[in-house]
Parts: C-alpha cells; structure tokens; sequence
C-alpha cells in the first residue's frame, strides 16, 4: 500500500469522523428533544397534546421514509441556509442530521415507553412536576437504552456518509467509490471496507461497554 | 383535625368505557377516615378500589364529586397546589415502583429532591427511615439486589420521607408470600401508632385487614355495599359478599361432601341439624357447648372450629350437628346473643343403613 493511499485514508477517515461525530451530536441533542416530546404529547400526567403528537409523528415517519441520497439532495435550500454552501464536508453533516434526529427520536421515545409506567405514577403521587418526572425517572431510567439507541444512530450514520459524495462531502465511502470502485482498484476498496468495519466494531463495544455499566449503575 | 376526618371523600362518581360498555368504577361513594385510623378497602379485582384509593390524591379524578384531605378540598386546586398536597400524602404500590437505577439510599431520597431539599438534609432525613425499616445496611444497594420484602419496606421508607399525614396502600402485600405480608403489616402498624400515620389500605385478601385495619369497607361494582368497624363487619356480615369475605376466613366444609346422600336442605324427622354457631357478644368466652348437652340431652358432633382474634378480640365460630330436639338448642343460643344459623339438615345414619 503507497504512502498516499495511507494519507488519503486518513484524511477520509477524518472526514467520516467529522460528519459522523458532529451530526450524531446534533441528533443527540435535537432528537432526544424531539422524543422526548413524542412520548410526553401522548401521556395524561405529563403533557398530553394529541394533534401535535399526530403532527411530529407524520413528520417524523415522513422523513424516514425518504430515501437518504434524495433526501439529502431535496433539501439543498436548507442546506445552504444552515452552513452557507451546499457542497462540501459540511454540507454533508447537514442531511445526515436531519436523516439522524428523526431516527433517533424514535428510539428516544421507545426507551422512555421501556420505563415501567408505575414509576410515572409513583413520581405523580410523590407531587413530581412533568419535568421533574422526565429528568429524575424517565430518562435516567432509560438511560441504557439509550446508549444503545445512540450506538445505533452512530452507525447508521456511519453507513450514511457513504453517500456524502454526491455533495462532495468526501469521507471513506466516498473514497471507496470514487477510487475502489470507478478506478477498478481493490486494495482501496478493501482498505476501505477494512477500516469501515473496524470503525463499527470500536462504535458498538463502545456503546455495549456503557449500556452494561449503566445498566448495573 | 383531631375530631374532623382526616379524609372525606363526598359523593365520588367515575366510569370508565370498557369492551363491553360503560363501567361505573365508583359510584356515588362516600367515606370519611379519622386521623391516625387504619382503614382498610376490600373487594374483588375490578370492583372500584384501586379508583377509589387513587381518587385520594386524585391520581384518578373523579367525574363528580369531592376530595377533602386535611380540611383542604383537592378537587378545586390548581395543579401547583395540588402537587404541593400530593407531598403529604405517601403511597406504596403492588409492585414496589422502585428506580432501578438508583440505590436503596437514592430511592427513598428521591420525594426529598423532589420538593427541594438540600443535600446535607436529605442525607440526615434518609438515614433513620432506613433504620426505621431494618434497611440501614441495605443503603448501596440497588433494588434488583433485594427480596420483595425489603423492596417494600424501601418504599415504605421511600413514602415517608416527606413525612406525610396519610399513607395510601394499593395492594402493597398482594405480591408477597404470607411470613414477608405479616412482617410488612406489623411495620405498617407499628408506624401507624409511631407516627400517628393515618392508613388508607386496598386489598382483596381478607388476612390483610383483620390484621390491621380498624375500619374496613367492602366494595362491589364501584359501590360502597357495607362499611364498619372490622370486628362487626367480620362477625355480622350483612351484605351477601361481606359474609361471603368473611366466611372466606372459615375453614372451608363442604357439607354435601361430608355427608353424602344423607345431606338434606330441609329438615328430616329423626335426623340431624348442622348449626354454626359464632361466638360473639357478651356470652362469647361462656363454655356452651357442655352446656348444651347437658341440658337440652342432645347429642353434638363437632364438625370444624375455630378461634380467630380480630382487633385483639377473640372471635370463635363452630359448626356442629345437633341430633335430638334442636329448637330449644337455637333458642337458648339465641338468648346468649350467640350469632346461630341452620346450615343444612342430615338423615340418621342408622336409618339409611335400613
């Protein structure tokens, strides 16, 4: 393997770390949000609001049914709006975000659906705010399903950014593609692949390593 | 408070659609509970008394009617108000509702974060309710590290450290083998008269509020059908389903099994009467049985007895099979204010060999 392959891996492999680490941060933050409200909007104790659950469900579900290359292309206005260009590295984290937040969500809002309902109604008799009962119950109790709910978000992402070539994002799917696959060179592809599975490995004992100490406490 | 009730709830109406129509869980209920009583809720599964016991610190809200906790009605609160109450009323649950992430020490501190209190009280507040409960070297624990037992007394502990006026149980024994259900309901009483608790309990098992409660009442179809003290109501049933709790305490005897084909429900010349006879009232502790032998020259055949204490008080009941003239025998019990019921009737054993 040429001494410019190994640079060019490991500039794709920042690329990949980039898109996929600032936009697996972005849907942790927004995608709890989001789930924590799609599974507070259907709860009488905490802040039942049926039609907007109704309104961030069909959102949600129809973001996640869009398939990712379309979507990251339909939502080019957004893109540019966000970070000002629509191609490039940071144009990419921009779809993976809003391809990650949804999808998160959902997990959110099943982990928190995981806690045992007689917790909610233990806290309410204890005169626990809704706030209160989400922050001190709900999501420190589902705290281990969550970490695995990440740990499956990161490497969706992972799989995503593959396609952050088409808007030039670069990372290694896109290094793959470009040189692996349309130059008809194996040692890339295989690098590559390679280096993507090794990424995936680190991402999941990672995330199983924290569910289990979180689980025992 | 001391001479008002701790709790009045007044006229309570709540149904709920269910698959086959629409369910009155409670229906018109009224009840008033004394400070410092335990007050036992009994009935079968879907009879209104998890509602009811969930109606005190409106968990369940009712459709009509009012909540009165403490001289304060929570029915006409707003929310904030309401959890504010919600801090002096403690509850404990079938199944525990512990964290299970946090430790036996964290659980019982969690109503204390809740409603604001600093770090240095929360550990001087946590500490003696664990002793309290037998718990003390328990306190790292995690719950899934205990007994059933223990997991209660933890929210048992867990329900005091607001150090509320009332406690609500909702079948806080149900999942519990009989040994861990009698410690627990000493550990109940003991902080009834300790703290002077008033207790609010459900359950659908009889044993629980014999041994406990000063005052039960009996629920069928979201109606209250009999309430008293727990001595009257066990020992002079009036409505169908109290006797048939209450006889849930006898020894079963299946007469029909017993006796065969010389069973009989009406009565039979020259054959036997079954009484049972419960020994309540002034008499209860008189020695009648040798009594009547000797002087109604009958001939009695024990068939089961047993002595119960109820609230500290003995309660006995007897079946036996009367042969000979039995309406003296029923009389003369009857004059002792003995409760006497006819049970059933047998054929002479001799005359069914003929």
């Amino acid at each position: 393997m040429s001494e410019a392959l190994f640079e060019q891996l490991f500039d794709s492999l920042d690329d990949t770390l980039l898109m996929v680490g600032v936009a697996s941060l972005v849907a942790l933050l927004l995608g709890t949000l989001l789930g924590v409200v799609l599974f507070a909007t259907t709860e009488p104790g905490l802040w039942r609001q049926p039609a907007l659950n109704r309104g961030l469900g069909a959102l949600v579900n129809a973001t996640r049914s869009t398939p990712f290359i379309i979507l990251m292309v339909a939502i080019i206005p957004f893109t540019r709006l966000a970070v000002g260009t629509s191609i490039g590295t940071g144009a990419a984290i921009v779809p993976l975000a809003v391809a990650a937040i949804p999808f998160f969500a959902r997990l959110v809002e099943a982990a928190l659906r995981e806690v045992d309902r007689g917790l909610i109604e233990a806290a309410l008799a204890m005169g626990a705010t809704p706030r209160q009962i989400l922050g001190k119950v709900l999501l420190p109790e589902a705290l281990p399903a969550l970490a695995r709910g990440l740990t499956l978000t990161v490497i969706s992402l992972i799989g995503y950014s593959a396609m952050a070539g088409a808007v030039g994002g670069g990372g290694l799917g896109d290094l793959g593609i470009r040189y692996g696959y349309q130059r008809f060179n194996p040692t890339v592809m295989a690098a590559v692949v390679v280096v993507l599975i090794i990424l995936v490995q680190l991402v999941q004992s990672l995330g199983d390593f924290a569910a289990r100490r979180l689980q025992k406490k | 408070m001391s001479n008002g009730a701790m709790i009045r709830l007044d006229a309570l109406g709540k149904r709920f659609r269910g698959p086959g129509g629409v369910v009155a869980a409670l229906d018109d209920v009224s009840l008033e509970i004394a400070e410092g009583e335990i007050f036992g809720v009994i009935g079968r599964s879907g009879a209104g008394k998890s509602t009811l016991l969930r109606a005190i610190n409106l968990l369940e809200r009712p459709e009509r009617g009012r909540v009165i906790v403490g001289g304060v009605d929570l029915t006409a609160l707003p929310p904030d108000a309401l959890r504010r109450e919600r801090r002096r009323i403690g509850m404990i649950f079938q199944h525990f509702n512990l964290l299970a992430r946090r430790s036996v020490f964290d659980n019982v501190a969690l109503p204390l974060e809740l409603a604001g209190v600093g770090k240095r009280e929360i550990r001087e507040r946590v500490t003696p309710l664990l002793e309290l409960v037998g718990l003390a070297d328990k306190a790292a624990q995690v719950p899934a590290k205990l007994s059933g037992g223990q997991k209660q007394r933890v929210g048992i502990a867990r329900a005091l450290a607001v150090e509320p006026k009332i406690l609500l149980s909702d079948e806080a024994t149900s999942a519990l083998d009989p040994q861990t259900t009698r410690s627990i309901l000493a550990l109940l009483k003991d902080i009834n008269r300790r703290l002077g608790l008033t207790i609010v309990l459900i359950t659908h098992e009889m044993s629980v509020v014999r041994e406990i409660c000063d005052r039960v009442a009996v629920m069928e179809a979201g109606r209250v059908v009999e309430q008293g003290s727990t001595f009257d109501v066990l020992t002079q049933p009036a409505h169908p389903l109290a006797q048939e709790i209450a006889r849930g305490l006898e020894p079963e005897l299946k007469l029909d099994q017993l006796f065969g084909d010389r069973f009989s429900a009406t009565p039979v010349p020259g054959g036997g009467t079954i009484l049972r006879i419960a020994f309540t009232g002034p008499n209860a502790e008189a020695p009648v049985i040798a009594e009547l032998v000797r002087r109604f020259n009958v001939d009695l055949n024990i068939l089961s007895g047993t002595i119960d204490y109820i609230q500290g008080r003995p309660y006995g009941v007897m079946k036996v099979e009367v042969t000979g003239a039995v309406e003296p025998v029923i009389a003369h019990l009857k004059s002792l204010e003995l409760g006497v019921e006819v049970l059933g009737h047998v054929r002479s054993a001799l005359r069914t060999a003929l």
